[in-house]
């Protein structure tokens, strides 16, 4: 409604504004200036012709003639003007001025309708629609949306941006998730977990097509720590994918190496190694030939690790330092997403205790009932 | 709000504009309340789009990508310069951008239109209303600003890293500036086509609009050189890249139409052909946006593609350049010869100075257009490169340098080309000295570029030579030349320092093509390359973390051939959002000349590539340019021109040329 009354006072602004300008009233309206304004120039004309003449820049009959010449043009500009300032339409201008100026503001309008977007979408959605999701994801979002303004406000927030990236990458929404770990990339020294992590989410956009920075970013987590399981996993995929058979085996030898044999990633791996000693013809089923780093096994475990430890380190730093009700109760929701009613359970207690006014936990209590927690 | 009220302004302002048109149009004739009316519509419109260019400011700033151009273009991290710049750093801002210039100028005109004829005023911002509501309907229909996005992304994608630079701040501004003062000149054309004033006067009113603008796009195009200069990292200044043609057509025509605007005003000759100059210079520029907004060229500057808007451009130019000549055809014969004079004489010299200037954008375009009609035509790809314009443009320059002193020592009317040859017989000396002491400074070979040298100091001299002969020095006593060189009209010491500027920015031209010198080596921290007696040692190589970039910063030290050790860094930077990398020179002046450092690869065993340029005198190009332009200014600040006529009777009594 705001928005309607602004665009409402800016047309009527400039309907009169238009209309004022018009008005026969004003003290140059109607009394037309053309001759004078020209004759003047003339004058300078004829003056430069006498400087000209005195500076002997012309001579005589030059200036004679550029004498005459101004004053034939002369001549014929005032024939001119004597016609046209006899026009019969001046009596028509105020109509003219009235008609424009509501024109212009009806057509701002009908152009407006069509073109603008003066509510957002997202209010206008069908409450059917949104009903259709199931009320988990609503919550979800609602908390991302909310964690997502926090980085908004504070850029630097790196536990914000810790959260999102484990959020986007299990919502698949890898760019997001790159961008969040470009985030921690900037605001944290570079580790090979966290390249790796922005690596992986770089490779997920599109994992048809790699992306060579990905590559680039894995081998400096590889610089960095030489014997990090998971960018040499990547490393080594990819040398399998372009059919680099003896630097795939020398790396999937190595990673082995590595490996206390529980590790989820280990049957992959050997797996592999096979297709790259058998030169890539071999039995093995397709996927391991040419390993998927879609469907990878040790990325389940890490990230359900790295989300996990996101959440603890919210807990304890509410914990420890107490923080808003919206954080307590985001805490709850998170832990409700994880399933882990009993952890949401006390984490819900905690949050009651740290604020007793009923007024504070609304927002809270609206949780716990549509999730069944008490 | 904010966003969508601008949005609101914008097409506010393009109904407004469309009305100023239609008014302006049909009822140009009653003057008075119309003209009032009209005025007042156009200082409105622009305060409208301003208000809608704000608003997109404000969304960059604030990071709202729930506005498609700031997600699409900005970056939270971005410093508040690039954020600002990012919002004409892309088709649709830079659209907005030119909008706002171009209705700035039409409410420049508004306002200080007072001292122009009613009738006349009244067309003239009739044509700007109908290309104002030209652009706003294409900016809003084809290429909205203030397109939305729901939900809007937590991130934007980031400004291309190679445009995050001031250069973005400055370049595309003072570019507009003139392609789109140019728009106003093309309005007094049109204008007087219809009304039939075509005369003197018309000239004296139009004269300012086109000073400025040229200056203004001489200024755009220089800082545009120097920031591919130093930001691509390929050492050169002009590429004859088509989209750089494209700007040095409309100035090219622009120059032109200063000169031409001189006679008509003066002596009120060459009207036809000074109106056919107005239309021309704007139809050029308009052709330089059809390049590099329809996609049809790869280049740095060409925005992304879009055959709709490409096609959009082409009917606006078609629309433009076919209404405007066609209007010029049919009103042709009433337009009537001015004032006569002889071959030998400063009109002759200006129009002289017309054909050289006119024949050099044909050879331009040509040169531009020929290899995308072939391609269009037969899908032949064709490349047109320096090689082809160094001997036509370079061709044609050399005549045309060779009279520009002539022309300020010739009488109008009917001058005496032996007397004015024996004024400059002195101006002569002095160049061929002076080029005798440049060449053999520079190892004494006698070469195309000795006789550049020599067209480059005559034309420099030559501007000087006129502000001496004036004043007499030497001819009378000393205290007399001081009294005279005070009475030196404003538009003389103009003449002299844009000449001047040619001057020095030939002679920058020459040093720079025939003796720069380039080095490519691989080189490891404490080494040293050597080039025209420099030497340049790589110092240390670190790390430099911003908000937005992550860079490898390598520290050079170089000492010059008089002993003197500066230090200097170039870095290859890694832009976070985009990870696109980029190259940044490492850049010393001495006097007029640089060094210039860039990087290359880094190899296995950790030696880099390093490309180290020796630039003789390239400044000069930069400063001929900026002398050119503080001319311009320094002209309009002339009162007569600025105003268009005397204030009142009185002032006829001011001294002229």
């Amino acid at each position: 409604m705001t928005f309607w009354i602004f665009t409402f006072v800016l047309s009527l602004i400039v309907f009169v504004a238009l209309i004022y300008s018009g008005r026969p009233s004003r003290p140059d309206a109607g009394q037309d200036n053309i001759l004078s304004k020209t004759e003047d120039h003339f004058k300078v004309r004829l003056q430069k012709i006498d400087d000209d003449l005195e500076s002997k820049k012309l001579s005589v009959a030059d200036a004679d003639d550029a004498r005459a010449e101004l004053a034939r043009e002369l001549m014929r500009h005032r024939a001119v003007m004597s016609d046209t300032s006899q026009s019969p339409t001046k009596n028509r201008a105020g109509t003219v001025i009235s008609v424009a100026s509501f024109a212009v503001v009806a057509l701002a309008f009908v152009t407006y309708f069509g073109l603008g977007t003066p509510i957002s979408p997202i209010a206008d959605l069908d409450p059917a629609q949104l009903l259709a999701q199931s009320e988990a994801e609503i919550e979800f979002q609602e908390a991302m949306t909310r964690v997502e303004e926090q980085t908004r406000i504070n850029p630097d927030d790196i536990r914000a941006w810790q959260v999102l990236s484990s959020a986007y990458v299990n919502s698949a929404r890898y760019s997001e998730a790159a961008n969040a770990f470009r985030h921690i990339l900037r605001l944290e020294p570079p580790t090979a977990d966290r390249l790796t992590d922005l690596a992986q989410a770089l490779l997920m956009i599109s994992p048809a097509e790699v992306d060579p920075r990905a590559i680039e970013l894995l081998k400096s987590a590889v610089e960095l720590e030489p014997t990090h399981p998971r960018s040499r996993f990547f490393l080594a995929v990819d040398a399998t994918r372009l059919g680099e058979w003896d630097s795939a085996i020398e790396q999937w030898n190595s990673l082995l190496e590595l490996a206390s044999d529980d590790e989820p990633w280990v049957q992959a791996a050997r797996e592999s190694l096979e297709v790259a000693l058998a030169r890539g013809e071999t039995d093995a089923p397709v996927d391991a030939r040419q390993p998927n780093i879609d469907e990878d096994i040790i990325i389940d475990a890490a990230q359900a690790d790295q989300i996990r430890s996101m959440v603890a380190s919210l807990d304890a730093r509410l914990a420890s330092e107490g923080g808003t009700i919206e954080e307590w109760t985001q805490l709850v929701r998170s832990y409700l997403v994880l399933n882990e009613r009993e952890m949401a359970l006390q984490t819900y207690e905690k949050a009651i205790a740290a604020y007793p006014d009923v007024n504070d936990q609304s927002q809270l209590r609206q949780l716990a009932e549509q999730e069944n927690l008490l | 709000m904010p966003i969508e009220l601008g949005h609101f302004a914008l097409i506010l302002a393009g109904t407004i504009a469309l009305a100023q048109s239609a008014v302006g149009f049909f009822f140009w004739r009653i003057g008075g309340r119309i003209t009032s009316y009209l005025r007042q519509a156009a200082v409105l419109q622009f305060l409208l789009v301003l208000a809608s260019f704000a608003a997109l400011i404000q969304a960059f700033v604030l990071s709202d990508f729930s506005l498609k151009l700031a997600a699409d273009y900005s970056y939270t991290l971005q410093p508040l310069l690039y954020k600002i710049t990012a919002v004409w750093g892309n088709h649709e801002g830079s659209l907005l951008l030119w909008i706002v210039i171009m209705t700035g100028f039409g409410a420049a005109v508004a306002i200080s239109g007072k001292n122009l004829p009613s009738d006349l005023l009244a067309l003239v911002l009739a044509v700007q209303g109908a290309l104002g509501a030209a652009f706003i309907a294409f900016s809003l229909f084809t290429s909205n600003p203030f397109a939305r996005l729901f939900p809007s992304p937590l991130e934007g994608q980031d400004l291309n890293p190679i445009l995050q630079d001031i250069g973005l701040a400055i370049h595309p501004p003072l570019l507009y500036l003139g392609y789109v003062g140019l728009s106003i000149c093309f309005s007094f054309a049109v204008a007087a086509l219809i009304s039939g004033r075509i005369d003197a006067a018309w000239a004296r009113w139009v004269r300012p609009w086109a000073l400025g603008s040229w200056a203004f796009l001489t200024l755009g195009i220089a800082m545009g050189s120097y920031w591919a200069y130093y930001e691509l990292g390929w050492g050169g200044w002009w590429f004859w890249d088509p989209v750089e043609n494209a700007s040095l057509m409309p100035w090219l025509a622009a120059t032109a139409l200063l000169h031409s605007a001189i006679v008509m005003e003066k002596r009120n000759a060459l009207k036809v052909w000074t109106i056919f100059l107005a239309i021309l210079a704007f139809s050029l520029s308009l052709l330089g946006m059809f390049l590099v907004r329809s996609g049809i060229l790869t280049s740095v500057h060409s925005f992304a593609s879009d055959p709709t808007r490409g096609m959009v451009i082409l009917s606006m130019l078609m629309v433009v350049i076919g209404g405007a000549y066609g209007l010029f055809a049919w009103r042709a014969k009433s337009l009537r010869a001015g004032g006569l004079f002889a071959p030998i004489s400063r009109e002759g010299m200006l129009v002289v100075n017309n054909l050289f200037l006119a024949t050099a954008v044909i050879a331009v375009l040509v040169g531009t257009l020929y290899p995308l009609v072939l391609e269009a035509t037969n899908g032949v790809l064709i490349s047109v490169g320096a090689p082809f314009f160094d001997l036509t443009f370079g061709v044609l320059m050399a005549p045309l340098l060779i009279i520009i002193p002539f022309g300020p020592f010739m009488a109008w009317k009917r001058g005496d080309f032996v007397a004015v040859t024996q004024r400059m017989a002195g101006a002569a000396g002095f160049t061929v000295l002076i080029t005798i002491v440049l060449v053999m400074v520079s190892g004494g070979k006698i070469s195309l570029a000795s006789l550049g040298l020599l067209l480059g100091t005559w034309v420099g001299i030559g501007a000087i030579a006129e502000i001496v002969d004036r004043i007499k020095l030497g001819k009378v006593k000393f205290s007399q030349s001081w009294a005279h060189l005070k009475g030196v009209p404003r538009i003389a010491w103009t003449t002299m320092l844009a000449h001047f500027g040619v001057g020095i920015f030939v002679i920058g031209v020459v040093s720079v093509t025939a003796w720069e010198m380039e080095k490519v080596e691989e080189v490891a921290i404490g080494q040293t390359v050597e080039i025209a007696g420099y030497e340049v040692k790589m110092l240390d190589v670190s790390r430099r973390l911003e908000d937005n970039f992550v860079a490898e910063k390598v520290m050079f030290e170089v000492t010059s051939p008089w002993g003197w050790v500066t230090q200097t860094a170039s870095e290859k930077r890694v832009y976070t959002a985009s990870q696109i990398p980029t190259t940044e020179a490492g850049m010393l002046t001495y006097g007029f000349s640089q060094i210039y450092i860039t990087l290359g690869d880094l190899s296995e065993d950790g030696v880099r590539v390093v490309r180290v340029w020796y630039k003789p005198f390239i400044i000069l190009i930069w400063l001929g340019t900026l002398f050119m332009a503080g001319a311009g200014f320094l002209s309009l600040s002339d009162r007569r021109l600025r105003i268009g006529v005397p204030k009142s009777a009185r002032a006829v009594a001011e001294p002229a040329e």
